[in-house]
């Protein structure tokens, strides 16, 4: 299998999980078991405490020991055999009702251990993941876009457009961010609702975030525009609309891609930073910037790693963008390159196919 | 960032109206076992040297400027106070005066001071310099912090040299507690500042840039070397006045040497690495991963009990909020209401917040008067346990009916409000979520909010726009004076309603009424009984909620003796001149 190939793979089996959510998380995101904080990730066990193979997999849960915080036995964990494809409800709220992968009877299975609340983190991750994704997706796409058409303009418009928008991009820059925000928080109601929220965090991250693709992207234009092709191809009377499309954003895309790849991960961090604000996701909602902020503490590290677990679902997530990325980038501009060749029709073809008609 | 406030800065400053009710008083003596500077009963090791951090770097030596957190912990280890409260059992005691007397009246008292006490330059200690002190502490050219502490209903306390070893102090009014005022206010030497008090300012003396050999203190270390970014080093201070019971002279460590170590997951990884001997504050969370850490010495765990500082859920009871929206005013309304707030208290899982964000090592309260405020809490009053169909009880009394699984009061809005934290915190942000979780159960829709700390001040003490917020409190002393602002309807941290011109409200006009009564009464039955009332009021009012209040944690080496967390400032450093190291 390529690398290509691999990093598809990853995210469909990403965007499978986030599209069925409801189904992969094994409990709501907010639901807290106070008698079971920061429950270590448990096991699952094909063999009975006598020895003997069962095809149905068994939790191994450990008992807290009373008394003691976040303390559980390490003898003899029971053994709970797990139910598959269960629809079940948290008591008292028939909002978490849901058809479930996986579940215990009379309890939650913590694969990935649970948090300070006993909250379980791979229902977290699940729910977390999809909200976040959501929003720096949506935010770098924006941002992006506003990016490519701002440098645009600026590299091919002209002098005077070139210096009024790069003026504009300066003054983004310099904006001082840190009020601007407080700013927008005090002016923002104290109760928002959670759409309100994500798309606020959204907004804001675009909104910082264009500024500085631009520039770079505006640098590509106006090197382009200079280049002997285009000068070649305005000598043979192409309308600017023309050299526009079919000229210049093809030297554009692969950078604008490359910033977008960019851009993601840079904004799953930010959302830690918003969150600060008070603009960003809160309780009861989730994402993996809330994750990531409860677990900056030293005791996260040494005692309850699996706290870091957003980190290491982030790892191959952000690879496989940026391999797809890198790969529509170099391969042919403005496709989907992983997707099967008869899917598409190569721009470049037609780019080819139509010039020498127009000498 | 902590969101904590301190009642009073400097701890124990009193913010006085006083009732001018004059009480015939009886003569009480106070004095040391003895004349003699023998005071400690203990037998340490001499030697060694400690290593201890500070968080930031002091910006002052001098004791009268010192506010920061840094400069007061070193200015408290250079110099010494005339009557000293004893960490342990909470009770004044003489320190530099031998002794001290309370006139009838109450409004004077005179203190026989130590003889054969020498500053660390070597000079002797006379009723001069405290004399001196005194009226540099209230001069108002000087501006100190510690003037208002020492101003009783807005005229200074008097100083008089009676003799050479002997001076009176006259209070305007009679004060409760007066003793208490003493602690903590450094004797200055008199031969060393006077001469440059006439031509230079107080905040010019005693700076970080200043040689060693021109400051000295009474305490039981002096200054010996300031690099800036790096260290600060104490070293003993050989003209000390206290020795132990063998009579050997303290301080028994050598040296303090005092890193600046801005971060506390930095300070944790340093002491873990064997590199600073006391971690002064701990969070619970941390005390297992430095276990976890530190293989290779032995460490111990000091754990105080509770502190002062307490968590609270605040209302917000502000009579009238211009910016807020008209939703906000329906909120407001139900705060207004008792029973609302009453019902609110039993949805709380104290128990939860405790094990949960204090990993057990906090308690569960019924006010705001902590544990350690041991003369003081009224016993009578518990920490409301969680108790839903009482509260459903309560609620529907008010006209409120749970309809499914929501709340809604009586013109049918669906009952839901925020909760600000401050997002820096994380045990805050925590009880925020766990309070959220309780109130769910009341079929009330609370959302957490979390603010960076600056705005979600500004929320609270400036622009009352919020609904609920989780914060944290601390008295500035165990004695009820340190409560003063909090219990006083035009108090600057009455917080839940701020800024009253008259008492909002009758029991606020009762608990002011109280609070000035217990200032002028002495004695201690008649204070507290008028205490207790205070609390009372409080428990069936609750203007706020009081939640927990997390113990005082700090750790040291395991060979290292004498550390003990307590309230009051300098907090464990209160007894260094004690601490030594087990062979």
């Amino acid at each position: 299998m390529t690398m290509p190939r691999v990093a598809t793979f990853i995210l469909v089996l990403y965007a499978a999980l986030f599209l069925f959510a409801d189904f992969f998380a094994v409990t709501p995101s907010d639901a807290m078991d106070p008698a079971l904080p920061y429950l270590p990730p448990e096991t699952l066990r094909f063999t009975s405490l006598t020895g003997q193979f069962h095809l149905r997999p068994s939790l191994a849960r450990r008992q807290p020991i009373t008394g003691l915080f976040a303390a559980y036995s390490s003898q003899q964990p029971a053994l709970i055999p797990l139910q598959f494809f269960v629809i079940t409800e948290s008591p008292g709220d028939p909002a978490s009702r849901h058809l479930r992968f996986c579940s215990i009877p009379g309890g939650v299975p913590h694969f990935l251990g649970t948090d300070e609340f006993g909250r379980d983190v791979w229902s977290r991750l699940v729910y977390g993941g999809r909200l976040t994704l959501l929003i720096s997706l949506s935010a770098a796409f924006a941002a992006t876009l506003v990016a490519l058409a701002v440098g645009f303009l600026a590299g091919y418009a002209g002098p005077l457009a070139d210096s009024a928008l790069m003026r504009l991009v300066e003054a983004c820059i310099a904006v001082p961010w840190f009020y601007l925000l407080l700013a927008i928080r005090a002016l923002l109601p104290l109760r928002t609702s959670p759409l309100l929220a994500a798309a606020v965090c959204a907004f804001v991250m675009a909104a910082v975030g264009w500024a500085r693709p631009a520039r770079i992207l505006r640098g590509a234009a106006h090197s382009a525009r200079q280049s002997s092709y285009v000068s070649l191809a305005r000598a043979t009377g192409a309308s600017p609309w023309h050299i526009a499309r079919w000229h210049l954003l093809p030297a554009l895309a692969p950078l604008a891609l490359t910033q977008f790849s960019i851009l993601v991960p840079q904004f799953v961090a930010a959302e830690v930073a918003l969150s600060f604000f008070g603009l960003g996701i809160s309780d009861p909602l989730v994402s993996w910037g809330v994750m990531l902020a409860a677990a900056q503490h030293l005791s996260a590290i040494v005692q309850y790693p699996w706290l870091m677990s957003p980190i290491w679902t982030m790892i191959p997530l952000f690879f496989a963008i940026h391999i797809l990325a890198d790969r529509s980038a170099s391969a042919s501009p403005l496709t989907l390159s992983f997707l099967p060749r008869h899917w598409y029709k190569l721009p470049r073809q037609k780019v080819q196919g139509e010039s020498p008609v127009r000498l | 960032m902590k969101a904590l406030f301190v009642f009073d800065l400097p701890s124990r400053r009193i913010a006085v109206p006083l009732l001018c009710a004059a009480f015939a008083l009886s003569t009480s003596v106070h004095s040391a076992s003895s004349q003699a500077l023998r005071v400690v009963s203990l037998h340490g090791n001499p030697g060694g040297s400690l290593h201890a951090s500070l968080r930031s770097e002091p910006r002052t030596l001098n004791p009268v400027l010192a506010a920061d957190i840094a400069s007061r912990t070193v200015t408290a280890a250079l110099n010494a106070d005339l009557l000293h409260i004893n960490r342990a059992t909470d009770q004044v005691e003489p320190a530099l005066a031998s002794s001290f007397q309370v006139s009838r009246n109450g409004e004077s008292y005179t203190l026989r001071l130590r003889q054969d006490v020498h500053f660390s330059d070597g000079s002797p200690f006379t009723a001069d310099d405290v004399v001196f002190s005194f009226n540099v502490y209230l001069d108002p050219r000087f501006n100190a912090p510690q003037r208002d502490l020492l101003l009783i209903d807005g005229q200074p306390i008097r100083v008089t040299r009676i003799g050479p070893y002997s001076v009176r102090f006259d209070l305007p009014h009679p004060y409760a507690a007066a003793a208490r005022l003493f602690d903590g206010l450094a004797i200055l030497p008199r031969h060393l500042l006077e001469p440059q008090l006439h031509s230079r300012t107080l905040a010019d003396l005693w700076t970080l840039a200043t040689p060693p050999a021109q400051i000295a203190g009474l305490g039981p270390y002096r200054l010996k070397s300031y690099t800036p970014g790096q260290s600060l080093i104490l070293e003993r201070n050989p003209y000390y006045w206290k020795q132990d019971a063998a009579g050997h002279s303290l301080p028994y460590i050598d040296q303090i040497d005092f890193s600046f170590v801005s971060n506390q997951d930095a300070e944790s990884l340093r002491f873990a690495a064997g590199q600073l001997d006391l971690l002064a504050r701990l969070t619970a969370d941390s005390w297992a991963s430095l276990k976890a850490l530190s293989t290779a010495q032995p460490i111990r765990e000091l754990d105080g009990g509770p502190g002062l500082e307490f968590d609270l859920l605040l209302f917000n009871l502000n009579a009238a909020v211009a910016a807020r929206p008209p939703q906000a005013a329906l909120t407001q309304q139900w705060f207004q209401m008792q029973p609302f707030r009453q019902a609110l208290s039993l949805a709380v899982h104290r128990d939860a917040i405790v094990h949960l964000v204090y990993q057990d090592r906090a308690v569960a309260l019924a006010t705001p008067v902590t544990p350690a405020s041991r003369l003081w809490a009224n016993p009578a009053l518990h920490p409301a346990m969680p108790d839903i169909p009482q509260a459903l009880h309560l609620l529907s009394g008010a006209g409120f009916a749970l309809r499914g699984n929501a709340l809604y009061d009586r013109q049918g809005n669906r009952v839901h409000f925020t909760i600000l934290a401050s997002s820096s915190n994380r045990a805050q942000s925590g009880i925020a979520s766990l309070l959220a979780h309780d109130f769910a159960a009341l079929g009330i829709d609370a959302q957490v909010v979390p603010l960076e700390f600056r705005s979600f001040l500004q929320r609270i003490t400036q622009s009352h726009d919020f609904d609920t917020a989780v914060m944290a409190l601390s008295a500035g002393d165990t004695d009820p004076n340190g409560n003063m602002s909090l219990w006083l309807s035009n108090g600057n941290l009455h917080l839940w309603n701020q800024g009253e011109a008259q008492p909002a409200t009758a029991w606020e006009a009762e608990i002011d009424r109280l609070m000035n009564q217990q200032l002028s009464v002495t004695n201690l039955q008649q204070r507290r009984a008028l205490y207790d009332r205070v609390q009372s009021i409080y428990a069936d009012e609750l203007p706020f909620l009081s939640l927990v209040s997390p113990h005082m944690l700090a750790a040291a080496r395991a060979s290292l003796a004498g550390p003990t967390p307590t309230p009051l400032d300098p907090g464990m450093l209160d007894n260094l001149a004690t601490f030594y190291w087990q062979r």
